[in-house]
């Protein structure tokens, strides 16, 4: 026979389990950590001494810069695309005008870098093992349309070179970046120059966007 | 020598970015400088994309060597959220100043192979800061503006912050307004402070009255002096909307089964260049849409008007009045305004009234005919000789 202490213990321990078991469900466990970290601060314990200052969130946007397809005029070393202006130099490309679109969907003002993934324009443009004639082959970034004062300083409005044919650049696009609706938006631009001897096919490469916050 | 038969290779480029979205929390922490002292960080990353995504984390920065990280590459689902861990144990440090942390959180590229493309990734750099006071007087300062409408007041504050070991006295200064094309509109002073204490933060503020001023953005430069030293601080505002009137649309009546240029103009309310295109939605009198024209985009500057021409084939359309909604596309924005056109019984001489955009087609459609003619002439004139000889 089961006595009523024994039944009584074998409830709170179930209670105590349950307990747990919904807290771990609802709150990955993870976050308990933080959590004990509020309470404890609230409590008055010093745990940690810190002070947020804001949250840092960075969008970029906008499915595609589409060149389509092309090739170098004969008599021209290099084509150039520009996606601002959907101007096409010494080439039979149709021309684009598009823009990525980068936003701080934070609180933090942020300066706003890009850099390529590959080594050097040629990687991007040219093909395995670059382009055999020519040195020309050129990536370039600037920032030509801003929503309301979303950079506050060192706006990159001019054409400035991400890669070129010896190397690449990691290029501040904004040095203060605002947040808020109206004032957190930058429309990015890129000019391509593509030589004559480029190899012919598909072309992929990796931007990254990084926001620091300032 | 160059190989121009490379030249004629195709390139095909396709800049592809999907959209991606990273948010970190905290973005910026301020430590209190306690050498030995641990403090841990949490961060809770954010993924605001609709897609799964990769990241690594890695540290950087002067007190990157004193921090550890709870995990360094992780991965969250669409719309979900992770928490990362920094522990910083607080070196011993000398130099007066900022010191900081830099937690980067990277997403990795996803490999799609045999697509062409350019992937975009978004990385955050989370600061972890701590700040050794001066052995003197020194402060910091951040100006603070908002966005306003036309004839409201501008409040400004300066916020003052004291990272010497030494209180300051006293400190006070100005803000200068400067407009777009860098003349200073007003100097507005600032309220004073007196007894900052080290790591105190104080407020100095001032006013300005937009009144009589234009729409556009300007820019804000705060000085402040203290104690025989003098810091600044910048910042921009707005004050108004930016805003591209459309004005006129010209002409309002064009024959029918013809080709007409029709003209949109627009107003710049604003003190910088605005970039923008219009698009022509034209409906009959059931409301059908007959017609969608888009303009070339074109850069009206400041205050200007411009013109944005659209082209308008009236072929196999009913005589009548049509409604035009003619809509500006600029910076993020739109302004609408409607007209009515009607199209009327072509003149003699009207119909297929096309105008050639490209005057270098009709200079080579002359000279076609012109060596046409010719041809016909110099044949001519040899049947005669042969004719004659014969």
């Amino acid at each position: 026979m089961v006595s009523d202490k024994i039944l009584a213990k074998l409830v709170v321990i179930v209670i105590i389990i349950s307990a747990i078991s919904v807290v771990t469900t609802l709150f990955d466990i993870d976050r308990l950590g933080s959590m004990m970290n509020v309470i404890m601060t609230v409590m008055g314990y010093d745990y940690t001494t810190t002070t947020t200052v804001c949250s840092a969130g960075i969008t970029v946007t906008d499915d595609s810069i589409d060149f389509g397809s092309g090739y170098v005029w004969a008599n021209a070393t290099s084509a150039i695309l520009d996606s601002s202006n959907s101007g096409v130099t010494n080439g039979s490309w149709k021309g684009v005008e598009d823009r990525i679109t980068i936003e701080n969907t934070g609180t933090c003002v942020m300066k706003v870098t890009v850099a390529m993934d590959s080594a050097d324009a040629e990687a991007f443009l040219c093909g395995t093992g670059d382009c055999p004639n020519t040195a020309t082959a050129k990536v370039e970034v600037e920032i030509d349309m801003v929503v309301g004062v979303a950079c506050t300083s060192g706006l990159q409005n001019t054409y400035t070179t991400l890669a070129d044919a010896n190397g690449k650049n990691t290029v501040t696009l904004c040095g203060e970046m605002s947040y808020g609706s109206g004032n957190d938006q930058m429309l990015m631009s890129m000019r391509l120059t593509i030589p004559y001897d480029a190899r012919t096919g598909s072309k992929s490469e990796t931007l990254t966007f990084t926001g620091t916050a300032v | 020598m160059v190989n121009k038969k490379f030249a004629l290779m195709l390139v095909f480029l396709v800049l592809s970015t999907s959209g991606t979205a990273l948010t970190i929390s905290p973005g910026k922490t301020e430590l209190d400088y306690v050498p030995g002292k641990e403090y841990k960080i949490v961060f809770d990353v954010a993924n605001r994309d609709g897609k799964p995504m990769d990241l690594v984390v890695n540290l950087s920065g002067d007190l990157a060597n004193y921090a550890n990280l709870s995990e360094t590459r992780f991965f969250i689902d669409a719309d979900g959220s992770h928490v990362v861990t920094a522990k910083l144990v607080m070196p011993t440090l000398d130099v007066p100043g900022e010191h900081s942390l830099g937690v980067r959180f990277a997403e990795v590229p996803t490999k799609k192979y045999g697509q062409t493309m350019i992937t975009a990734t978004v990385a955050i750099v989370a600061r972890v800061i701590t700040k050794i006071p001066y052995p003197y007087v020194y402060a910091e300062a951040k100006l603070e503006t908002q966005k306003i409408k036309v004839g409201e007041i501008e409040y400004l504050r300066v916020e003052l912050t004291s990272y010497g070991v030494n209180t300051i006295e006293q400190a006070g200064g100005y803000v200068d307004i400067i407009d777009k094309d860098g003349v200073e509109v007003a100097r507005v002073p600032l309220t004073s402070a007196r007894n900052i204490l080290t790591k105190q933060k104080v407020n100095l503020l001032g006013e300005w009255d937009s009144t009589g001023s234009n729409a556009g953005i300007y820019k804000a430069i705060a000085t402040v002096e203290y104690d025989g030293k003098n810091v600044t601080a910048a910042a921009a505002f707005q004050v108004g909307d930016i805003l591209l009137n459309i004005i006129d649309l010209a002409p309002r009546t064009v024959p029918k089964d013809a080709i007409s240029k029709l003209t949109a103009k627009v107003k710049s309310s604003w003190n910088d260049v605005i970039v923008g295109k219009v698009g022509l939605t034209i409906k009959d009198s059931t409301g059908k849409v007959v017609a969608n024209l888009v303009s070339p985009t074109v850069e009206v500057k400041p205050w200007a008007t411009a013109d944005l021409e659209v082209y308008w084939d009236t072929t196999g359309l009913g005589i009548g009045s049509y409604d035009v909604e003619v809509v500006a596309y600029y910076n993020d924005k739109e302004s609408r305004a409607n007209f009515t056109a009607s199209v009327t019984e072509a003149k003699e001489g009207e119909v297929k009234q096309v105008e050639v955009k490209d005057y270098f087609i009709l200079v080579g459609l002359v000279l076609l005919l012109v060596i046409l003619v010719l041809m016909v002439i110099l044949a001519l004139l040899i049947y005669r000789k042969r004719t004659k000889g014969g």
